[in-house]
């Protein structure tokens, strides 16, 4: 057998074994799925939104938290040094909502500064912290807060859906939100939710404090509390019942640098708790390897693809180059291999089986918009080649934490 | 650990037995596949023992009155097996797990040099006026640049072919099998590069932009 037949084959029984893996999941909790605990007492909790130049959204923002069917102790705004009307907009809605607080920061600390310095000001027991660019539905808090019956519990966090979904592109974002959220709450069923959202989590401040806060030198603050948390023994949580919409970006360069934010984040985070690999129970055991492993597996099939689609074009181009220069046929029907090869058929119904659980995800999540008939093109889309060239965001996270000492976003 | 995490591996190893299961099934699948594209090329192979059988025969007792069938015979005959032999090589590209199909190839490359050797014996015995057109290429890893030059000369040859029908006799060896005779048969014609088209037994043609003069050479 030949060396890439067998590294295929091992890509390939990966595959099956994930697949396998997240379908087992969803076979022995699919009615757990959209569960929440009620909570056993009254939680106070404080609304933290971080803001830099938000005028666009944080009214929206900040009503939709007072329309929390459950009781909100006080919203705190964090202005960051907004070059907009973010504060004015703020002191004017202050007057129709007591309970809503403004923190101005003179100089524009960053995110996770920000959240620090309100977490120090905030007199609830738990801390939502939420995106300025993000609604949670009214039900949100309510179908969160049971989760910290558990005294372990150290932050939940809900599922993320797309609020625009006008283009093309913020329509293949929308199917992806929703895998995403789905494949955290099949995680959530093992102890494995390893990212607590932007756009709405909540966390114990006791626990916040006790891990020192959200760490300013990281760039994906969300990502590395959690990890924090996780190290510390702490549990995390996802109530998928729980939605909150955000804003995608719409354009191909703000997606680029969300995502590349995104990576060098997670890579950063896998360095900075490197101690604990297979150790901790499942963060050291399965999350962290499991990350480090979807991150290497994306970049190796790439790599691969690449190779194998080289190989194919360039033999093609060489062909017409000199069947041109011989002035023979250029391209014979005759010559196209009709007889796939098993791996191709193996990709194929592991294709198919995707589709089918991506169409059943939709279906049970009543998004049924997305397995119309006429909306099969973006989900082709999506899998086919969205998927294909994400690991470019890798390639480029790689190497901005190679290259780059500080990374400026 | 905590007892409820010790619960979780469950997840994981019915995943590993599931995984197994399926990833064994496809494999086992994978042969069988394999495995029927090979009985389909043995049973091929079959037919065409017998009809080679009876055109070295007919070679064998050809008089000069008989020449135009045995000639007729052995055109027909290499043609059917020239393109034949185009489907095992899409099979044994597309062959990843059994070795089956290469058996099969071998086979198949014994039989078309028997073919070139009758062809050159039914010449020799009835003066025929024909011309044996030889493609000797690489079958294993040719490598991206060698791979394209032979898919252009078999695009040449398939051409010429089309163009001269009954006129060339048209055969393709895979030259890298090991096998003695084909070993011996590219000694005895100074076969040393792959891919290498030799016509009528006394040209040889390595370089692929001399092809452009092949149709001088089969005129």
């Amino acid at each position: 057998m030949e060396i890439l037949t067998t590294i295929f084959l091992v890509f390939l029984f990966l595959a099956i074994y994930f697949m396998s893996f997240f379908i087992i999941l969803l076979f022995f909790n699919h009615k757990k799925v959209f569960y929440f605990p009620k909570p056993n007492k009254k939680y106070s909790i404080s609304f933290l939104i971080p803001a830099y130049n938000e005028e666009n959204s944080i009214e929206k923002t900040i009503e939709a938290i007072f329309a929390s069917t459950y009781p909100i102790k006080e919203v705190i705004v964090i202005n960051d040094s907004s070059k907009d009307n973010t504060k004015k907009i703020v002191r004017r809605i202050m007057k129709k909502y007591k309970k809503l607080k403004l923190i101005n920061n003179k100089k524009n600390m960053g995110k996770a500064n920000s959240l620090n310095k309100a977490i120090k000001e905030a007199r609830g027991e738990l801390i939502a912290v939420t995106d300025a660019d993000s609604y949670p539905i009214k039900e949100a808090v309510e179908r969160m807060v049971g989760f910290f019956n558990d005294s372990k519990t150290g932050a939940v966090t809900s599922s993320v859906f797309v609020r625009n979904k006008n283009s093309f592109f913020e329509k293949v974002q929308e199917i992806e939100y929703i895998m995403l959220a789905w494949t955290r709450k099949m995680l959530d069923f093992i102890h494995s939710v390893y990212v607590t959202n932007g756009p709405l989590s909540i966390y114990r401040k006791k626990i916040v404090r006790e891990v020192g806060g959200f760490d300013p030198k990281s760039i994906t603050e969300d990502i590395e509390i959690t990890w924090n948390i996780l190290s510390r023994g702490y549990k995390t949580h996802m109530s998928f019942s729980a939605r909150v919409y955000t804003t995608a970006p719409s354009k191909l360069k703000k997606w680029w640098k969300q995502r590349v934010r995104w990576g060098v984040g997670g890579i950063e985070t896998i360095f900075k708790y490197k101690k604990n690999f297979f150790r901790k129970g499942m963060f050291g055991f399965f999350i962290m390897p499991f990350v480090a492993f979807t991150i290497f597996m994306s970049v190796a099939a790439f790599i691969l693809g690449i190779y194998l689609i080289y190989k194919d074009v360039a033999v093609a181009l060489l062909t017409a180059g000199y069947s041109l220069s011989l002035q023979t046929t250029v391209f014979r029907l005759q010559n196209v291999n009709t007889h796939p090869t098993i791996m191709l058929i193996m990709v194929g119904i592991l294709f198919i089986f995707s589709f089918l659980y991506s169409t059943y995800v939709f279906k049970v999540t009543k998004q049924t918009h997305i397995i119309k008939l006429s909306k099969i093109f973006n989900r082709l889309f999506y899998m086919l080649v969205y998927l294909t060239l994400y690991p470019l965001v890798w390639f480029d996270s790689i190497y901005r934490v190679i290259f780059e000492k500080k990374h400026k976003w | 650990m905590e007892k409820k995490e010790l619960g979780n591996y469950v997840y994981f190893l019915l995943a590993l037995l599931v995984a197994a299961f399926v990833f064994t099934f496809g494999i086992l699948m994978g042969i069988f596949i394999e495995n029927a594209r090979a009985n389909f090329a043995q049973e091929n192979f079959a037919q065409l023992e017998v009809e080679l059988l009876d055109a070295r025969l007919l070679s064998d007792l050809i008089t000069n009155t008989d020449c135009e069938t045995a000639i007729q015979e052995n055109t027909d005959f290499a043609d059917r097996v020239f393109f034949e032999s185009l489907i095992l090589d899409d099979y044994q590209e597309s062959a990843e797990i059994s070795e089956t199909i290469k058996i099969q190839h071998e086979k198949y490359d014994l039989l078309r040099s028997m073919i070139w050797l009758n062809s050159i014996k039914i010449k020799e015995k009835c003066g025929a006026n024909y011309h044996n057109v030889v493609y000797i290429y690489q079958f294993d890893n040719p490598g991206i640049n060698k791979k394209a030059e032979q898919e252009t000369i078999s695009n040449i040859l398939i051409d010429l072919k089309n163009e001269k029908k009954q006129d060339i006799l048209l055969i393709s060896i895979a030259g890298d099998t090991n096998l003695p005779s084909i070993e011996l048969l590219k000694k005895k014609y100074d076969i040393t590069y792959l891919p290498t088209v030799i016509i009528d037994e006394n040209i040889k043609i390595e370089n692929i932009e001399d092809l452009d003069k092949i149709g001088d050479y089969v005129k």
